[in-house]
């Protein structure tokens, strides 16, 4: 029950959602029934055009006189050429405008509103989402809404006023021929909904084994060393053929269903041909119709069954157009960030308090627990653990990219989260060890580091992050274009393109994301440089690799298993003889 | 394109047959406007009810037997189109698993797995296409303007006029069209990339308080995007009504030209006749609509044939004879070995010469480009040295498979890939037979047994495609399990323990040692802690030797052994 009044309210949202476009529609309804008009009134003109000719003819056969024909049916070609002209312009200027409308006013600000929506959503959401998933919606889904917008426009709209146009039609001409047609075509129809959905199962079938299959080839190409290394060959190759006979097997049952489908339509049609011939035949030879009329009932039997075929279509297409809207109104109902006005002061000393600090990600899994630390204003804070210990976690308390469970985390005093997060984050420079560039100059992805930045601002701090000789020995310098997978730059040199980043944008507190590895040694100890000119005189916070960062750090916070175990100086730690130095020794004395 | 149509040979007999049924199926269609226009003429012109009810009879039994060749002609040509695709698929496979490394990198596995997949699939629609159309078509063209002529010449001259235009006008837009698709799926991509940044970058994002140039450079793709797709979908729609508009025009004028050749009183055509000629236009126009199209993709099916066979006419490597061979010792030697990417103007190992006995702990440090990994492929037979000779117990590697070398080769890869399925079946994957004792040790001595413990399903636990759901520790961790399984007199460990923290690693190095103290190990590291505690140790240098021997000698000795030790570890470690 509450299942279908959900779905109910999707699609009432959906058709909301078209008021975006109510004009555009309209328009293009407006030439849709044009087309019609002139599509249907084309069969009865071509049937009096017949007329005249077969009576012509009998005339000629019986030796009688006759008028012009030429001249008689001249007028009646006029209309018919004009109908039938008219109908394709028409119908060529609602596809222009639908597809104009659709796409510039619909789709388009759907995804603008969803990108939007991106903006307004906290970093959880990216945490816990895979971009395909949004990627998928803002791309596939939105554009099978928009298809839709067009196909019931097309089909539902177009299509039911084109059978009731044509049913008026036929029974205008011939009462009883036209209850034939209306009661046998839907017959195909049905006939053809049956086999698609049987059709469909084994397509359903086929698609999962294919990804099964794509995933298998993914698999043994990625993993080519893996299966020589382990002389996998015959054992890869025997599940592939497995899986691609299974395939083969469902796609060919798929296809014959599919194909099979159109001939019977096509046959149902031609019954309902033999039978228009035979009856008509009947009629006419009473003198109930003529010729032309037998003509122009074919002819509407024939446009009769196209717009049935694309409603059952089109009433198919509705699932997958609620599975679709689903999606991204679940998207667009995602809990958005609080907003607070209030700024926190921009002038700071960099004293940081945290105050009985708790937090997890999970309910279940408390990881911060009564957090209590000072640090006073230049200080440098280590922070150290195993891989995967929650090392950023503290970086995502301290930016708010995630919010407290409860206590508090104060700069100079100020409860961070009474103030915008902007105005928090505005305080801090960052260099994480992910370097994110996006595509663009050099000088962009710097100058990302602070408004209205100059060419001189940048040069400056990129040679303070000694990066600057490396650009100008580029060709195009501070205009080369990179992006996250420049093969033209190292990841070395990409680091410290973030700290000159973090130089630009010269800010009291500073968090730095130390590199493990890949780093060539020479670049590494142009970064160490870089990073400990960068601390100078601000407060850091360092997610430290490295011995000497973590011995010369006025305070270490030790992680494991995402929680704080241990705070206080290297000396301190080592003399308690916990966590922090077992994992000092380990680390350095096997 | 022919040397894949040969794989269609053992079916020759049933294309022949499906494409004798489609004939059926077309002149059926053909016969019923002209049945309809003799019923006109002979019947109801005529008074005769019984000329009627027979013809009626005779075109309700055509119909059927239509249908009958369709259905038929359309299992045959299912199964013809898909048994064709799946054999394509499978040798395009099968080969690939047969290429040598080298072949594999030049190629790329991306384009590689297009080629088994993507390409495929467009070959399969193509192949079906053509099965059903290529000997239809031409019937409906031939056939329907046959019936014409036989009516009138000038009629069948009429109804064909427009089919050169349409046809003329299709391979227009349908040239036009791929183009215009490949542009408009860049716009997709541009559109992609950016969501993509500001998903890997939101903590950026967020730090320097840029939402809103994110959202306006989203918002200027996306406009440019809609933009592209209209003009895509309007070219694309537009064949639509051109065809309907010829359709139509052809219509008119047979009708215009049937009322002016009745008016010659020496023609015999009936109104019949031209009911007639008006059903075979859209017969003939469909027909040639169909040709059009198949026109337009055989470029494309080109290209796809032309990549596949690729593939397919590289050369595989031979199979192995030599595997019932006794295992090898483990001593390993170099003899001045050096090895060149092709075409590259540097080698990448040069003048290599050093020696591995038996038993010892051998580790190669250096950071990246200084030819590690090239080190780890010509042990593992992956490429073959291009100067130089390497030893396994004396024997020069040129006379022995690369199958066998791996066969005495325990290794952990620097990307550890997992298959789907289990962590227990990617580890015994490494020895088939081995038992379920013997898989658990494995385990645990690779350090899996907490994470084990610690799931409901134990080592059944399941493994996602690609490894997704484990983390690079715990993946690392099942590829040194199955090293460990294969049990050989070799090991390589390159870049093992990279994922790993130093108390994992410490654990499952003190297990290694004494497990492995009688095997030859060779670890492959930039880290310093992990080779600092080796029998010997190798420092490449931009490919080649420049330093060997212990931890304290390369200190005092090798100056490049120094500044890694010192950038890894500030100098804090004595």
């Amino acid at each position: 029950m509450k299942k279908t009044k959900e779905k109910r309210g999707i699609l009432l949202r959906l058709i909301a959602e078209t008021s975006r476009i109510r004009t555009g529609m309209a328009a293009g309804g407006l030439l849709a029934l044009f087309d019609i008009a002139c599509t249907v009134v084309a069969p009865r003109v071509l049937a009096d055009i017949m007329d005249s000719m077969n009576t012509f003819w009998l005339n000629k056969q019986a030796g009688l006189p006759a008028a012009n024909l030429l001249e008689t049916v001249l007028p009646g070609l006029y209309l018919l050429s004009g109908l039938l002209v008219g109908s394709v312009i028409f119908s060529f200027f609602r596809m222009l405008v639908m597809n104009n409308v659709v796409s510039r006013f619909f789709t388009c600000a759907i995804r603008i509103d969803m990108s939007d929506k991106l903006s307004r959503l906290p970093v959880r959401f990216f945490d816990n989402t895979q971009t395909g998933d949004v990627l998928e919606k803002m791309t596939q889904d939105v554009s099978i809404i928009g298809n839709t917008v067009h196909t019931t426009m097309d089909t539902i709209i177009m299509g039911g006023l084109k059978i009731i146009a044509i049913s008026v039609m036929m029974f205008l001409i011939n009462w009883q021929l036209a209850l034939f047609v209306i009661a046998i075509i839907p017959v195909s129809v049905m006939l053809s909904s049956v086999m698609g959905k049987k059709g469909a199962k084994y397509f359903a079938e086929m698609f999962d084994t294919n990804g099964k299959l794509y995933t298998h080839v993914e698999e043994s190409y990625t993993g080519y060393m893996v299966v020589k290394t382990f002389n996998l060959e015959n054992d890869r190759k025997n599940t592939h053929f497995r899986i691609n006979d299974k395939m083969r097997s469902a796609l060919s049952s798929g296809v014959f269903i599919s194909s099979v489908v159109q001939p019977i339509i096509a046959f149902v049609n031609s019954f309902a041909y033999v039978v228009i011939c035979l009856l008509g035949g009947f009629m006419a030879m009473k003198g109930t119709v003529s010729v032309g009329i037998i003509v122009a009932i074919v002819l509407y039997s024939r446009q009769f069954a196209g717009p049935l075929e694309s409603i059952a279509d089109g009433i198919a297409n509705m699932q997958r157009v609620k599975a679709a809207a689903k999606r991204v109104y679940g998207f667009m109902d995602e809990p958005e960030l609080s907003i607070i006005e209030e700024e926190m002061p921009a002038d700071i000393k960099g004293n940081i308090s945290f105050d009985h600090v708790s937090f997890s990600y999970k309910p279940e899994e408390p990881l911060i627990d009564n957090l209590n630390v000072e640090i006073r204003s230049g200080q440098k804070v280590a922070i150290v653990g195993p891989t995967g210990a929650g090392k950023t976690t503290i970086v995502n308390l301290l930016m708010r990219f995630y919010d407290l469970n409860s206590g508090s985390i104060s700069i100079d005093g100020y409860d961070i989260s009474r103030y915008s997060r902007e105005s928090v984050r505005r305080l801090f420079g960052m260099v994480l060890q992910d370097t994110w560039l996006f595509k663009g100059t050099i000088f962009e992805n710097v100058a990302y580091g602070r408004d209205g930045a100059t060419l001189e601002d940048v040069q400056r701090a990129c040679d303070s992050a000694y990066v600057d000789h490396f650009i100008n020995t580029l060709s195009k310098g501070y205009e080369t274009e990179i992006d996250e997978n420049s093969a033209n730059i190292s990841s070395g040199q990409k680091q410290l393109l973030t700290i000159a980043r973090a130089f630009l944008a010269d800010r009291k507190l500073l968090i730095l994301d130390e590199a493990t590895s890949n780093i060539d040694t020479r670049t590494e100890l142009l970064v160490q440089k870089a990073m400990d000119k960068l601390m100078r005189g601000r407060t850091s916070f360092i997610i430290a690799h490295r011995l000497s960062t973590i011995v010369n750090a006025d305070i270490i916070l030790v992680l494991n298993k995402g929680r704080i175990v241990e705070t206080g100086t290297h000396s301190d730690l080592l003399a308690r003889g916990g966590f922090y130095s077992s994992l000092y020794h380990s680390q350095y004395s096997i | 394109m022919l040397k894949l149509i040969k794989l269609l040979a053992p079916d020759r007999k049933k294309i022949l047959f499906a494409a004798l049924l489609m004939l059926v199926y077309a002149l059926a269609s053909l016969a019923l406007p002209t049945i309809m226009s003799m019923i006109v003429d002979n019947g109801i012109n005529a008074m005769d009810k019984s000329y009627i009810i027979k013809a009626s009879v005779v075109m309700l039994a055509i119909a059927l037997g239509g249908l009958a060749a369709q259905i038929v002609a359309a299992k045959l040509s299912a199964e013809i189109a898909t048994r064709f695709s799946a054999s394509v698929r499978s040798a395009v496979f099968n080969k690939v698993m047969s290429l040598p490394y080298k072949r594999i990198n030049e190629i790329g596995t991306s384009a590689l797995l297009t080629r088994s997949t993507e390409d495929v699939w467009i070959l399969e629609n193509i192949s079906y296409m053509i099965i059903r159309s290529l000997f239809v078509i031409p019937v409906f063209i031939i056939g329907g303007t046959v019936l014409a002529l036989v009516r009138d010449i000038w009629l069948a001259l009429i109804m064909f006029s427009g089919a050169p235009v349409l046809i003329g006008i299709f391979l227009l837009l349908s040239k036009k069209i791929s183009p215009l698709w490949e542009i408009a799926d860049l716009y997709i991509d541009k559109q992609n990339a950016i969501i993509k940044e500001r998903f890997s970058g939101i903590r950026v994002i967020r730090a320097f308080n840029r939402e809103a140039r994110e959202r306006e450079r989203t918002a200027k793709a996306t406009k440019t995007m809609a933009v592209n797709i209209i003009r895509n979908n309007v070219t694309m729609n537009s064949i639509d009504p051109i065809a309907m508009l010829l359709l139509n025009l052809s219509t008119v004028a047979v009708v215009y030209l049937g009322a002016r050749l009745m008016q010659d009183p020496a023609k015999l055509l009936s109104a019949g006749d031209v009911i007639a000629v008006i059903q075979y236009i859209t017969l003939v126009m469909n027909g040639m609509m169909a040709i059009s199209f198949a026109i337009a993709f055989l470029p494309r099916a080109k290209v796809n044939c032309k990549r596949i066979n690729e593939v397919l006419d590289s050369e595989g490597t031979p199979e192995p004879h030599d595997l019932s061979e006794p295992p090898f010792e483990g001593n390993i030697s170099f003899e001045n070995v050096g090895f060149s990417y092709p075409g590259a103007q540097v080698p990448a190992l040069a003048g290599i010469t050093l020696d591995i006995r038996k038993g010892e702990k051998i580790a190669f440090i250096g950071g990246t480009g200084s030819g590690k990994s090239t080190v780890v492929q010509l042990l593992m037979g992956f490429s073959a040295p291009t100067s130089g000779i390497i030893r396994f117990d004396g024997i020069d590697t040129k006379s022995v498979s690369a199958e066998r070398l791996r066969q005495n080769i325990g290794c952990v890869l620097q990307k550890s890939v997992l298959f789907e399925g289990t962590i227990k079946s990617n580890i015994a994957l490494a020895r088939p037979g081995a038992t379920d004792e013997e898989i658990a040790e494995a385990a645990t001595d690779a350090g899996l047994a907490e994470f084990l413990a610690n799931g409901e399903k134990g080592i059944e636990h399941e493994v996602k495609p690609y490894g997704t759901n484990l983390s690079g520790g715990q993946k690392q961790r099942v590829a040194i399990a199955r090293a460990l399984l294969r049990n050989t007199p070799i090991y390589i460990f390159d870049d093992s323990f990279s994922a790993l923290d130093f108390l994992t690693e410490a654990k499952i190095r003190k297990t290694l040692a004494g497990k492995l103290s009688d095997r030859t190990q060779i670890i492959v590291t930039q880290r310093i802690t992990s080779a600092m505690n080796a029998d010997k140790i190798f420092v490449l240098d931009n490919g080649r030797l420049i330093g060997s021997g212990k931890h304290a000698e390369l200190l005092e000795s090798c100056g490049v052994y120094r500044e890694i030790y010192l950038s890894q570890t500030g100098g804090g470690l004595k």
